[in-house]
């Protein structure tokens, strides 16, 4: 099952894989381009609303576990 | 003789009443159902948590949320050495980090295994015996003048027989029916694998200025 997302280096455009429910716990996630040493993690400022809509989605996969 | 023409269950006959469609149809409908209940949530769920919205019922405006990430990229100064790294911020939409497409019925497997099994055997096992003994014996006295003679004697006979018939007869037949039925995971709709699509490649690096510095004439 698939529970990261990937988003598009913005500096090289690459891949960069993101796993939400780390990234909210303040990870860091390279590009997956060997050459591009670029990293990105959420700002501080962000945490609360990433945080909340991860939640969200956990309930929602919780109700699901639940449906089968 | 043992009855050897005694007809087996038929095979195809104990298959042909089963309701196989149902059997196999009704787990995959219900991954299906639970998957398309699944949908409607996901999309309620994007809706509502990823999304602003603003204007009135009918005419809803829905703009992305967006979060902000911090990009750090090392440096290496002209001499060789390590820098400190820079950073520069850029927006996402909340939407492009939410695993969505994880919420679906991953895999539906139907194990539907049936077996008939007939066998007939037949044993049968006779034997006779029989004994039969007689004896007897006479005397006898004959006389003829002054000549007398007196025979005796005695016989007997006996005679045993035996016979024994063992058959056996045995016939068998089994058959196993055995469905497979698999389901996986579709992936995200075009549509809106497009929409994540466009808002991860609109990302825009914005490099922050120092406070209090005024930004060049253009
Ligand atoms: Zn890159």
């Amino acid at each position: 099952m698939q529970n990261y997302s990937e988003i598009q280096c913005p500096s090289c455009s690459g891949k960069i894989l993101i796993d939400a429910k780390l990234l909210i716990q303040g990870g860091n996630f390279s590009c997956s381009n060997q050459s591009c040493d670029v990293s990105v993690s959420l700002s501080n400022s962000s945490y609360q609303v990433a945080g909340n809509a991860m939640r969200e989605f956990e309930t929602l996969k919780q109700n699901h576990t639940l449906i089968q | 003789m043992p009855d050897n023409n005694r007809a087996l269950v038929s095979m195809a006959q104990q298959f042909s009443g089963l309701p196989i469609k149902a059997l196999i149809s009704a787990p995959l409908l219900a991954g299906a159902e639970a998957n398309s209940k699944m949908a409607i949530t996901q999309t309620q769920f994007l809706l509502s948590t990823c999304f602003n919205v603003t204007g009135s019922s009918g005419s809803e405006e829905y703009k992305p949320i967006m979060i902000n990430m911090t990009l750090t990229r090392s440096v290496i100064k002209p001499d060789g050495s390590a820098g400190d790294p820079v950073e520069t911020k850029f927006d996402l939409p909340l939407l492009t980090i939410m695993p969505l497409n994880s919420l679906a019925v991953d895999s539906i497997t139907v194990n539907f295994e049936m077996e008939v099994k007939s066998s007939f055997s037949n044993d049968k096992e006779t034997s006779s015996e029989s004994e039969s003994a007689a004896e007897g014996s006479f005397s006898a006295k004959v006389g003829f003048g002054c000549f007398s003679a007196e025979v005796s004697g005695s016989v007997s006979s006996s005679s045993k027989s035996a016979s024994s018939e063992k058959s056996h007869y045995e016939k068998s037949n089994s058959a196993k029916y055995e469905i497979n039925a698999h389901a996986g995971q579709l992936p995200l709709p075009e549509g809106v694998t497009t929409i994540i699509q466009a808002f991860s490649q609109c990302i825009a690096p914005i490099q922050l200025k120092p406070t209090g510095t005024t930004p060049p004439p253009p």
